[in-house]
């Protein structure tokens, strides 16, 4: 709590944390929705914002505030699949290779490596392609875990090259510790903060994959996501038939979402960093 | 004639957090005035405010680090400056031709990607106009080198391709090239082995002889002082708690905690065994009142728990801050 | 030799390793899915209202696995796709029967080269430029109003900030043609005219893709320097009274730049995602708008070649950054 309302001085967290409450709001709205999101003309075509439809409807009769409900709802939901999963992915090769070290740390390390280095777009667009249809929303978070988890697998493995040449671990380990659960009550500890500051980026990441393959339309279009909703409005060429709002609620929400989970994240590191915590410190005394 | 003095210094690290603030006491309240064409040792314990007390006189006080209070004063052509006074470009000015530094013997102080001859080259010309570059620049620096003895190859050199001690050598000439009036060591020897240490040190007793300038040398390990310094101040807390004609400290300590620190020396043919300072160094944001030593003292009298000796000279050039020594005095 | 062995060979094994793992890939997963490709296409035919006779289909079925390579065990399909790969092979296109899918790729590739090389070398360039100095100089006015933009327009998407351009100029504001390589019906030639209508042309997608990577260069810049000007070596550059710009440029910049040239090659990949989806935005007919063709039309064989393809660029294109490095650093270059 001590450590919340000191964040809440930076402007750069506050503004981030209340955009994501909004939208988090917005998501649990989605719930109570009076029409389904998946059905066509509930309500009247191509109206601009105005009451009951604040932010206006589709040239599908669907209404774009209720839509964007779902489509921030769904859009987390792979987000949290992808970067949960990769999580798990990341902190498996990352410990395995700081910790084994020599030829399995250097396998590890080289198609870890690769993976970071390869253009996953196309790799993405061409396993799209190929699902097309059956490409749902869990699968898809299922393959974006599958591609993004080799940035933070490096820096799991360094951080556990570190430890392990720490005294507690010797010390665990001439006092006959299992490796287990060394790794277990030892490491976790440490580990868990780099869990929690690498989550946020790969959230990111995987929100722009979803919106970038939805308007390829390569997932599953029928399904409203920031994406899909994109997608649509594109497809109708709303922009050259006037209907602005159509193509800005979905612009506007990504934007939103993308500014204030990467302020949320750069805050919270800085936060974190000891380095950069004695620096501000300073300057407070100036 | 001093060289450089100091009034009432004192700079301390300030942190904030959130409502609470912190404050390090690194220097506290310092007077001391160093002399013309000598070597001035400060030793204490690794904590007690030494290299701070550098980068104050040095003007290279940088947040969350500053100068509380207190005046330094230079000495330019025979005139007091006060340096706060100093504008920030003239300070820049000079700066390598009036007081230079060397760094710890452990720091990377040269840019690792540029060869030794442009960092040569950078800090000459930060100061030196060079017109031609063989006249102005290139002959003045291989006599500067062979003078200290060091072979001309380095400057062809990166710095990754030296050994520790030859990199610090380096520095040292590259600290000296514009023969500065004062030059600042701090812990120049630190991290270095033996070799190399007693190569450092036989190099700054060469240039002081050679330039005639003022070494402020700042190390914790005694035997250097011994060997090298004209006269010694000893720092605790923040504070000079002794100052002495370094043969005058090593034959007759006065404060307690001097007494400690000669003590701990090892002697030839003597194989007593040596007792070293007892308890730990105070935190400097949470100093004891009165005497910072009072805890660790075992001269401790009451007076001690309750006001700071203040540094009063006893003996001619040898002062001391402890209750102890002013009360015979007074007695 | 102790070079070779310690820098050289482990980048040339990388290499060959990332190439490995992302052939093997595209190589993989349309085998992996239950889909079967082939049936797809005959489906997609018949959909299209075209009644076949059995027997026609039995032929088409035929000769579209052969295309695919799907003949023989997985094995032999597996060398067999190395082979035609080692040979520039990548088949016909589906699309546009019987036009050799390299032969489409090549077409396209100068345009994506042509805006991929610029973009990154300006965003490169200026980004690390104003993202050292900004963190050098942290605390004056301009630094910090470059930090908060690029704070904003860093987490920004390709494509949602290729459309935000293309909303602003191309409807809103319209200065800029909206799509295409240059005019329509204007000839291809080496004159001041072609080459002014081709910089129109891409100047909104080369915009989107130079200021997303000025601010992404930009950031890491900022945060690297801040590391920086805590070193040893620009302290003591300080206490010898240097010249703030000597040292903003000499000591921090350049010593910055160096993690920056391996971050280059590491983010080449993304680089390369992001003129994808700007192409596609602006109809720009690059590699992007080939694949976004195929992707409607169901092109795998072109899908596949532009992937294989891009996998090898990327990849040679970051040996040839790590292979300049030392150039750039002594203490690579002398052990």
């Amino acid at each position: 709590m001590e450590s919340f309302k000191e964040l809440m001085k930076d402007g750069r967290f506050k503004f981030a944390f209340i955009v994501i409450c909004v939208l988090a709001l917005m998501s649990i709205l989605s719930f109570f929705s009076p029409y389904n999101p998946l059905k066509w003309n509930v309500v009247p075509r191509d109206l601009p914002p105005r009451w009951p439809h604040i932010l206006g409807t589709t040239s599908q009769g669907q209404d774009l505030f209720w839509q964007s409900t779902f489509a921030i709802r769904n859009s987390l939901i792979i987000a949290l699949i992808a970067s949960s999963i990769s999580r798990v992915i990341a902190v498996i090769v990352g410990l395995i290779a700081g910790y084994k070290g020599g030829k399995v740390d250097t396998i590890l390390m080289s198609i870890n490596d690769s993976f970071v280095v390869m253009p996953l777009l196309p790799i993405l667009i061409l396993i799209a392609s190929v699902m097309r249809e059956n490409l749902t929303m869990v699968t898809l978070g299922l393959i974006l875990s599958l591609f993004g988890w080799a940035w933070d697998a490096r820096v799991i493995r360094s951080q556990i090259l570190s430890l392990r040449e720490r005294e507690f671990t010797y010390t665990a380990i001439l006092s006959g510790t299992r490796t287990f659960s060394l790794v277990i009550k030892e490491y976790f500890p440490f580990i868990i903060p780099i869990i929690f500051s690498t989550v946020i980026n790969n959230m990111i990441w995987a929100i722009g994959m979803e919106v970038t393959l939805a308007i390829l339309g390569l997932t599953n279009i029928e399904v409203p996501t920031i994406g899909t909703m994109i997608h649509w409005a594109v497809n109708y060429q709303s922009m050259l038939l006037g209907y602005w709002w159509w193509i800005l609620t979905p612009v506007v929400i990504s934007i939103l979402l993308f500014v204030a989970l990467y302020l949320l994240s750069s805050s919270l590191s800085e936060y974190l960093d000891p380095r950069t915590r004695i620096q501000r410190i300073g300057k407070a005394g100036q | 004639m001093d060289i450089l003095k100091t009034e009432n210094l004192k700079s301390y690290y300030i942190l904030e957090m959130g409502e609470t603030k912190k404050e390090v006491k690194a220097v506290n309240d310092v007077t001391i005035n160093i002399h013309e064409d000598e070597i001035y040792g400060i030793a204490g314990e690794s904590g007690c405010g030494k290299s701070t007390f550098l980068k104050t006189i040095c003007k290279l006080v940088e947040p969350p680090l500053r100068m509380i209070g207190g005046t330094i004063y230079y000495q330019i052509d025979g005139k007091y400056v006060e340096i706060t006074e100093i504008k920030e470009e003239d300070f820049r000015k000079l700066r390598w031709k009036y007081i230079s530094y060397i760094p710890q013997g452990s720091m990377n102080a040269l840019n690792p990607i540029i060869r030794i001859r442009e960092s040569f080259k950078d800090f000459f010309t930060a100061h030196q106009k060079i017109e031609n570059e063989e006249r102005d620049f290139e002959e003045p620096l291989k006599k500067h080198l062979s003078a200290l003895g060091l072979p001309v190859r380095v400057l062809k050199s990166y710095p990754h391709q030296l050994s520790g001690g030859m990199r610090q050598r380096t520095t040292i000439a590259l600290a000296t090239i514009l023969k500065p009036r004062i030059i600042v060591a701090d812990e120049p020897t630190t991290a270095l082995d033996v070799v190399a240490q007693r190569a450092v040190i036989q190099l700054l007793k060469d240039i002081q002889k050679l330039q005639k300038n003022t070494i402020i040398l700042v190390t914790h390990d005694m035997a250097v002082h011994a060997n090298i310094t004209d006269r010694i101040g000893i720092m605790y807390a923040g504070m000079f708690v002794e100052e002495a004609r370094t043969d005058d400290i090593f034959e007759n300590p006065l404060h307690p905690y001097t007494k400690f620190l000669i003590a701990s020396l090892p002697k030839m043919g003597d194989k007593t065994y040596k007792p070293s300072v007892p308890g730990v160094p105070p935190s400097l944001s949470n100093l004891p009142p009165g005497c910072p030593f009072h805890p660790r003292c075992p001269y401790v009298m009451d007076i001690c728990k309750k006001e700071i000796p203040q540094l009063v000279e006893l003996n001619t050039e040898h002062k001391s801050a402890c209750f102890l020594n002013s009360k015979e005095r007074v007695e | 030799m102790l070079f070779f062995k310690r820098y050289l060979l482990p980048r040339i094994v990388q290499f060959l390793v990332v190439v490995f793992v992302g052939i093997t890939i595209v190589f993989i997963v349309p085998r992996l899915t239950p889909v079967d490709p082939v049936q797809q296409v005959i489906n997609r035919i018949t959909a299209q209202g075209a009644f076949l006779d059995p027997a026609a289909v039995d032929s088409m079925r035929k000769s579209l696995t052969e295309l695919y390579g799907l003949e023989g065990s997985m094995l032999q399909q597996y060398f067999a796709f190395w082979g035609r790969l080692f040979r520039g092979d990548f088949g016909p296109s589906l699309f546009q029967f019987p036009i050799p899918v390299t032969q489409l790729i090549m077409t396209s590739l100068p345009w994506t080269a042509g805006l991929l090389i610029s973009t990154t070398l300006i965003s490169w360039i200026v980004g690390n430029l104003l993202g050292g100095l900004a963190g050098y100089f942290k605390d004056r006015r301009w630094a910090k109003v470059l930090d908060n933009i690029s704070m904003v327009i860093r987490p920004i998407p390709y494509y949602i900030f290729a459309l935000l351009l293309l909303i602003l100029f191309a409807y809103l504001f319209p200065i800029f043609p909206s799509a295409g390589g240059y005019s329509v019906g204007r000839r291809i030639g080496f004159n001041w005219a072609f080459i002014s209508d081709v910089l129109k042309h891409s100047f909104l997608p080369a915009t989107s893709l130079v200021v997303l990577g000025i601010a992404a260069n930009f950031m890491t810049m900022k945060l690297i320097v801040s590391n920086i000007v805590a070193e040893d070596y620009v302290m003591y550059a300080k206490a010898g009274g240097l010249k703030e710009s000597k040292i903003a440029f000499k000591y921090v910049l350049k010593n910055g730049l160096l993690p920056q040239i391996t971050g280059l090659a590491l983010s080449l990949g993304q680089i390369f995602g992001g003129a994808l989806i700007t192409e596609i935005v602006f109809s720009y007919p690059g590699i992007g708008t080939l694949v976004y063709g195929a992707i409607n039309s169901g092109d795998y064989n072109l899908i596949m070649g532009v992937t294989s393809l891009s996998v090898i660029g990327i990849a040679g294109a970051t040996l040839i950054i790590d292979l300049l490095y030392p150039l750039f650093d002594p203490r690579i270059r002398h052990r």
